[in-house]
């Protein structure tokens, strides 16, 4: 059995968005200047919230686009969709001339300098539930009339730090490590539906369900994925549960056909990350991982994602010996030596 | 790139197969050991759990090991660092044969560091109780100390600092000192001495420290407050070893924070520790070097510090700037008669030198050779002057074989290319090596106002023929006697047998080669 937990941390380490990261602060820092600074806004107790995969520290490099969750704490059921989004894109406009868009659902403010984007959704307190969930626009139509849905992404972020808190790999969490290398999979192995949300939701259930206890991240991965691989099949008409809305499942873009084919093709990566862990040979292993984690995408350079040890040639054989040779003294004179 | 990661990445492999988790850093799991067995109780098993860190030294030093929990009760005491890993080897390996290379001898040697703790470490002389402590956070220091001189419980005065603290023989009564502004200007900068005997668990915070002082504990706490005592110097026993602690202590807020500094003792015995096994039977042996130029200087910084003590320096030259490349004096003696040069040297090294003479003159006539062969066990030839060799030989051998008188004749050979060093009077039987021919070429290195030629004979030759005088003398000195007459190192070889190997021969073994 080959683990190669360290080549699993520099996997980890590879794939995460750093430099994105510091863009998305000051991005959203920018935005949220300007939004807290408008009077209505304000009026309607502004608070924002940073969601989505970058906002639960889930996200894999590149990170194309920041979701911004802007909840109108004293909004009441009076509220137009159509017409705060107007508002919104109007503030926004005068501060950032020319890089705002206005979209169904929300405004997006693109950073051409740092090569990303923000996307700002209002959020208005739950007609129905007001102390617990928020409504995001549907799709606002030209006359500003549309419907507004629930959502809870906030719970979404709980959620992944419970995780993160209850499953441990000495003693940190793995949950979150977990969803990136997932999401890393998911990018390698399937077409672009079903997307990555839809896939940390797949883990999240996944982790609930099993409480798995491994010690290695190489343990956690073939135990997840095969998990997910077994589900995926039962979700071809209706997505996984939400976890954050109760009778509320996970909506997708992907077709059946889609989801079908991403079933077959998670089983086939199950199957090779189960094979490379049952591997003896650390650079046979080594190189099944390698072509489970693929290589980074969206940057300009891509690499793979698993690096293979030193003692491996690239074609997954082992270089002739390692440095240590047991028997051949580094110390000629052997020990009790002075100098 | 670390050249032993292909050999990490096999060492890892194995723990987590042994229960340990693995998250690529941080490798945390299970150690069983055995509590010792208490009377009319079974030894109880416990199961501890560590965490393992192969860090930057690893594999040439021990991965960094933590207690997470000891899964039973246990006191830690010993073999434990300041940043809370555990001590495990305190002998070093080498990096192909270390034994924490196998995962499951780690882990040996953690259950065994965890019995061992539970025990209270039986049979343990490690002196080591500054490791336990905080070290100093502005800067290192150093205390000095003569172990033979101090008094425990009472204050001596300090000199020097603050990198360097020395203590001084001079005690301070230490009863009458307030604070304020009429204390004496010499109350500052106190150091306590005390003695506690043997201990039984490390000294990790003042609570410790004042328990260990006794009835002396408030008295040196008040007078730490007021800062007038700002060192403390334990001396301690851990099994058969005696050891000193030397403290830094200062008032803070909560109380007295103390921190461990490096500490030394300068009494003789210290000093002279790592002279060599020869000390004892060279410390009375009375020895002359006859020429104190560059393999005379050597030999004679040599042997003064193997422990010869009683010494006679003889040469009639000063030194001059050219010479210090391959002299034991330097620049700061530019002048100096040579013997002068080399004792002041010599009392650098241990200012007991009451027993060295000097002379600054030739050696001319028989009857002084005959005196100084007369006046002492060794007369050591280090002058490459025919004429002074040859009244020294001369000299030894009418005396004969009988009085217990030896001249040793060192020289180096064809530009440092043979050393060479002859030892007289023969015993019966012996012969020496044959002379090397003169060759014609002469140097041509000339000094300005130097008439003679200068040997261009470099610099590490000149020691090598000094450690190879001192093996000589120690082997007769000590009555080992194992080397014969002649013994000469060809570094190179030459075109005269039997100076045409490399390595070591001797009279006995001409044609030997050591290597």
């Amino acid at each position: 059995m080959a683990t190669l937990a360290t080549q699993f941390k520099a996997a980890l380490t590879r794939i995460e968005p750093k430099v994105d990261a510091d863009n998305a602060a000051e991005a959203h820092k920018l935005v949220t200047a300007v939004l807290k600074a408008d009077g209505r806004l304000k009026k309607l107790g502004i608070s924002t919230f940073l969601i989505g995969s970058y906002g639960r520290q889930v996200s894999i490099k590149r990170v194309k686009d920041v979701d911004m969750f802007v909840r109108l704490e004293e909004a009441t059921d009076s509220l137009r969709p159509g017409e705060i989004l107007d508002h919104v894109n109007d503030v926004l406009e005068d501060a950032f001339p020319d890089q705002v868009a206005r979209q169904h659902r929300s405004v997006m403010i693109e950073f051409p300098d740092f090569d990303l984007s923000v996307d700002v959704v209002i959020a208005r307190p739950c007609v129905d539930h007001p102390t617990e969930h928020w409504q995001i626009p549907e799709k606002v139509e030209e006359d500003g009339r549309a419907n507004w849905i629930e959502t809870n992404p906030v719970k979404m972020s709980e959620l992944t730090t419970e995780a993160n808190d209850d499953f441990l790999l000495s003693g940190s969490g793995v949950y979150v490590p977990l969803v990136k290398l997932i999401r890393q999979i998911r990018r390698t192995w399937v077409d672009e539906q079903p997307g990555g949300y839809y896939f940390e939701v797949l883990t999240y259930h996944a982790f609930q369900d099993l409480e798995p206890h491994k010690n290695t991240v190489a343990g956690y991965l073939c135990i997840i994925l095969r998990e997910i691989a077994d589900r995926l099949p039962d979700y071809v008409t209706d997505g996984p549960d939400d976890p954050t809305l109760d009778e509320r499942t996970i909506t997708t873009k992907a077709t059946q056909e889609q989801i079908e084919a991403a079933a077959e093709r998670i089983t086939e990566a199950a199957q090779l990350a189960e094979d490379a862990l049952k591997e003896e040979d650390i650079c046979a292993s080594a190189l099944k991982w390698q072509e489970l984690l693929g290589k980074t995408q969206q940057t300009d350079e891509p690499e793979f994602v698993f690096a293979l040890p030193e003692a491996c040639n690239a074609d997954g054989t082992e270089k002739p010996t390692g440095a240590l040779v047991k028997g051949a003294p580094a110390v000629p004179a052997g020990r009790d030596r002075y100098a | 790139m670390n050249m032993f990661s292909a050999d990490l990445d096999r060492w890892r492999e194995e723990l987590p197969t042994l229960g340990f988790t693995d998250d690529g850093e941080r490798l945390r799991g299970p150690v069983q050991w055995v509590e010792p067995a208490r009377p009319d109780q079974p030894p109880t098993v416990f199961t501890a759990q560590v965490e393992i860190m192969p860090g930057a030294t690893f594999p040439f030093a021990p991965p960094m090991v933590r207690l997470l929990d000891s899964g039973g009760p246990l006191e830690i005491t010993f073999h434990i660092n300041a940043d809370n890993t555990l001590c495990l080897w305190e002998d070093d390996w080498s990096v192909d044969d270390a034994p924490w290379l196998d995962p499951r001898k780690l882990l040996d040697r953690i259950a065994d560091w965890l019995q061992k703790t539970a025990a209270g470490w039986p049979d343990d002389d490690s002196c080591d109780l500054e490791r336990y402590l905080d070290q100093e956070d502005d800067g290192p220091r150093m205390v000095i100390y003569n172990a033979t001189r101090l008094l425990p419980n009472q204050a001596a005065q300090t000199e020097g600092g603050p990198e360097i603290i020395y203590i001084a023989d001079r005690a301070r009564r230490t009863g009458n000192i307030v604070n304020g502004r009429r204390r004496n200007r010499k109350d500052r900068r106190l150091a306590w001495v005390a003695d506690i005997g043997s201990v039984v668990q490390p000294i990790r915070s003042w609570d410790d420290l004042a328990a260990s002082l006794g009835t002396h504990a408030a008295e040196v706490s008040r007078l730490i407050k007021i800062r007038v005592i700002t060192v403390i110097l334990l001396r301690y026993t851990r099994g058969e070893a005696d050891a000193a602690l030397a403290l830094r202590v200062r008032p803070n807020g909560a109380g007295i924070r103390i921190s461990a500094c490096e500490s030394a003792d300068t009494s003789r015995s210290t000093r002279t520790t790592r002279a060599g096994s020869a000390r004892t039977a060279l410390t009375d042996i009375p020895i002359a070097i006859v020429g104190c130029g560059a393999i005379g200087s050597f030999t004679a910084e040599l042997l003064f510090r193997s422990g010869a003590r009683i010494l006679t320096l003889v040469d009639p030259e000063r030194l001059r700037p050219g010479n210090v490349v391959r002299h034991f004096a330097d620049l700061r003696h530019i002048g100096w008669p040579k013997p002068h040069a080399v004792l002041d040297c010599l009392s650098a090294i241990d200012p007991q030198v009451d027993a060295v003479t000097v002379t600054h003159s030739r050696l001319s006539t028989l009857d002084e050779a005959t005196d100084l062969v007369l006046e002492n066990r060794i007369v050591l030839d280090a002058t490459g002057s025919g004429r002074t060799s040859s009244l020294l030989a001369t000299a030894v051998n009418r005396l004969g074989v009988g009085p217990d008188h030896t001249v040793v004749s060192v020289c180096v050979q064809r530009d440092g290319h043979v050393l060479r060093v002859d030892r007289m009077p023969l015993r019966p039987g012996e012969s020496y090596l044959p002379p090397l021919p003169a060759l014609e070429h002469a140097s041509q290195l000339r000094e300005r106002g130097c008439g003679a030629p200068i040997s261009p004979t470099p610099p590490g030759a000149v020691v090598a023929a000094a450690e190879l005088a001192l093996r000589v003398v120690i082997d007769e000195v000590t009555a080992e006697r194992k080397l014969p007459a002649t013994v000469a190192d060809v570094r190179k070889p030459q075109d005269q047998p039997p100076f045409d190997v490399i390595g070591w021969i001797t009279s006995d073994h001409p044609r030997r080669a050591a290597s």
